[in-house]
Order: C-alpha cells, then sequence, then structure tokens
C-alpha cells in the first residue's frame, strides 16, 4: 500500500480507512478490526484519530450519529471518487510493475 | 489512561478524545497503543502550532537556524583542526576549506529545497529573500566573530566592524541585483546567470573586502585573482597577508551566496512550472 497523496505521514493509514469504510460505516475499534485484517497490522488509536482528522477535514469521510457511545464514520461521495483515483492509479502502477517483471 | 488525552489539543480532544479512550481500553496492545496516542498527541500539537506561523517565516526561520548551525559547526571544526595540525601547514588549510565548503553545499541545498516549497505556493518579493540571507550572514557571522574572540589568538574580526559591515552591505546590493535578473529568465539561461552572477559577485566583494579593510587593491594584484586566492587562504607573497586574513569572511559570503542563488534559481519560472501537483483529486 502507498498511500493517499496530499496526507504526508498520514497517507496510508487515510488509505487504509477509506477502504474500510468502502462497504459501510465503521466506528474506530471495527476499522482497526478491519485494517488489521487487510494489512495484518493494528493500527494504533493515534494513527487512526490523526488520519481520520484529516480525512474529515478534506470531507472525504463523516461522522454519524453516535451509537452506544460509539461514533461511526461513512465514506463520502468526494472520498469515494478520491479513493476511486488512488486505487486506479495504483492498478495502473502495479499493472505496469508486473508486465516488466514478466518481460525480464 | 485518560490523562493521555490532555496531551492533544482542546479541540482535537474534545473531537475525538471519547473514542481514543475506548480504544485504549480494550486495546490488546496498551504499551504500543500508548506510545502511539503520545507521539501522534505531540504531533498534533506541532502541527497547531506551525499553522499559527505564517509559511513564509516558518520556512525562513528554518533556514536560518539551519544557516547558522551550519556556520557554527563548520568554524568549531575549523579550529580543532588548527589546533591539531597548526594554523598554516597544508593540512590545516585543506581541513578547513573542505569543511567549510561542506557546509556551504549544504546549506546551499536546503536553501534551494526552502525555495523550491515556497515556489510552489507564491513567488516571494526579492527584498525579502535577499534580506532573509543577509540576516542570516550577519548572524552566523557574529556567532563566528563571538567564537574566535573567545579563543586566544583568533582576533580575525575584531576591529574590522565598519569593514565588515560595508562588505556585506556591497553583498547584500549585488546579491539582490543577481536575483532580480535571474527570477527574470528561465531554464538553462537563469542558472547560468546565477552562476556567473554569483562569481561576480563574491569577485567584486573580495576586491571592496581588500578595499574597505584599507590595504591597497593594487598591491595585492592581481586583483583579479582576489576571490580564489582568499578562499584558498594562500598569499602567493604579493603584498601582505590580507587575503589569507580575509578568507574565513569570504568563505561565509560564498556558502550564503550559493543559499541565495538556489532559492533564485528555484524560484525561477521553469521550477514553478514543473512541480508536482499538491492535489490529486479535486
Amino acid at each position: 500500500v502507498s498511500g493517499l497523496p496530499g496526507f504526508g505521514r498520514f497517507s496510508e493509514p487515510a488509505l487504509l480507512i477509506l477502504i474500510s469504510l468502502a462497504d459501510g460505516p465503521k466506528h474506530g475499534y471495527a476499522m482497526q478490526d478491519d485494517i488489521a485484517a487487510l494489512t495484518g497490522d493494528r493500527p494504533g488509536p493515534g494513527t487512526l484519530y490523526g488520519a481520520v482528522r484529516r480525512l474529515e477535514e478534506q470531507a472525504f469521510i463523516e461522522a454519524l450519529p453516535s451509537e452506544d457511545r460509539r461514533k461511526p464514520y461513512q465514506i463520502t461521495d468526494v472520498g469515494r471518487r478520491a479513493l476511486q483515483a488512488e486505487l486506479a492509479r495504483m492498478r495502473s502502477l502495479a499493472g505496469t510493475g508486473l508486465t516488466r517483471l514478466a518481460t525480464t | 489512561m485518560r490523562a493521555l488525552l490532555w496531551l492533544y489539543p482542546p479541540a482535537f480532544r474534545e473531537r475525538y478524545g471519547e473514542e481514543i479512550s475506548q480504544l485504549l481500553a480494550s486495546s490488546r496492545k496498551p504499551v504500543r497503543d500508548v506510545l502511539d496516542v503520545v507521539w501522534h498527541a505531540l504531533l498534533e500539537r506541532m502541527e497547531l502550532t506551525m499553522r499559527g506561523i505564517p509559511r513564509f517565516f516558518g520556512f525562513a526561520a528554518a533556514l536560518l537556524g539551519f544557516a547558522v548551525a551550519a556556520a557554527v559547526v563548520a568554524d568549531t571544526v575549523a579550529v580543532r583542526v588548527s589546533s591539531m595540525w597548526g594554523g598554516d601547514s597544508p593540512p590545516f588549510v585543506i581541513a578547513v576549506h573542505v569543511v567549510i565548503f561542506a557546509a556551504a553545499i549544504a546549506v546551499a541545498f536546503v536553501s534551494a529545497r526552502a525555495g523550491q516549497a515556497l515556489a510552489r505556493r507564491q513567488g516571494y518579493p526579492v527584498w525579502t529573500i535577499a534580506v532573509l540571507m543577509f540576516a542570516v550572514q550577519v548572524i552566523a557571522t557574529l556567532l563566528v566573530i563571538n567564537s574566535r574572540l573567545l579563543r586566544p589568538g583568533f582576533t580575525i574580526y575584531g576591529e574590522a566592524a565598519k569593514p565588515t559591515l560595508l562588505y556585506f552591505g556591497a553583498w547584500l546590493v549585488l546579491t539582490v541585483i543577481v536575483v532580480a535578473v535571474v527570477r527574470r529568465l528561465s531554464g538553462r539561461r537563469a542558472i547560468v546567470a546565477a552562476v556567473l552572477g554569483g562569481l561576480i559577485v563574491l569577485q567584486v566583494t573580495a576586491v571592496l573586502d581588500i578595499y574597505f579593510a584599507g590595504f591597497s587593491v593594487v598591491a595585492e594584484s592581481p586583483w583579479a585573482l582576489a576571490y580564489w586566492r582568499s578562499v584558498a587562504g594562500i598569499d602567493l607573497s604579493l603584498g601582505g597577508n590580507s587575503f589569507a586574513t580575509m578568507s574565513h569572511r569570504d568563505w561565509l559570503t560564498t556558502m550564503y551566496t550559493c543559499a541565495v542563488l538556489g532559492y533564485a534559481i528555484a524560484l525561477a519560472r521553469p521550477a514553478m512550472k514543473t512541480m508536482p501537483a499538491t492535489a490529486v483529486v479535486s
């Protein structure tokens, strides 16, 4: 995973959060679980909410009303487009790399 | 655990504090997660502080600090080398200039990067760059003077306040002119103008340095080699030892001329056109 441009040191966590929220809203703990399942590495609370704060500022995600003191977040249309663009870029990059590997 | 949240800025703590607290309470790796929270709380604090500082002044402060540190470290190492080999021996002369030249390259590189970062946002007036670098030079020189005056046997600038100020003033005016020319050009022309302009500035200021210090430029002939002889710290017995005496001051000027021209080149139009976009998604 390379990350989301423009998010600095939070680019990778931000990308993983967007991927995690792509199939529906999740609260912090569920995001941690999901990202751990995706990458094998569970992000710490500081890392997670540092990225959440930046994603909210960019309007890539938004908070929903709290449920049992837990606040779920959902991806916005802007965030969905950003994720789509970044994943397409990564797919193109991966395709090029794999093609070059296959020809050598 | 909740006490850790006080490390965060109030707004962040109010917005996400409870959620972070819940995650910490149910953490499977509490030590790692506590360290993660502490580290990111400090990052949030730092970012909040930096937001309050106008970007240009942030860059200026960072560059100024780096340049001063480079000058002081270079000078300190040079004096250390001097005490090891003695002031006039060839190993001393070579080692001192290698150290100071390395510092000059480092300052120029960091300046160029800072210039690129500034160019990404907007072009700053020539005078802001020149005044910034002038401040860098004066502060670094004062530090060098002080550090040398503290050591017995080093009184290079002790009695030369007026010539030093005249010398730096001439450097400032000439540098502003060269930067203004470079910024009007683009591509290779800008680089060529920066290199040639920089050499002219250094040569002219080296001659003025000798003149302001009360030496006879004619006696120090050939004047065309004034800069090269002064930075080499080698006097060819063509009249006194003024070139060697000025050598450290001229090295400082070299360092800051490189730095200013690094800015100028980075701020030239082609650099602005080729900067990568900061946001991929609109």
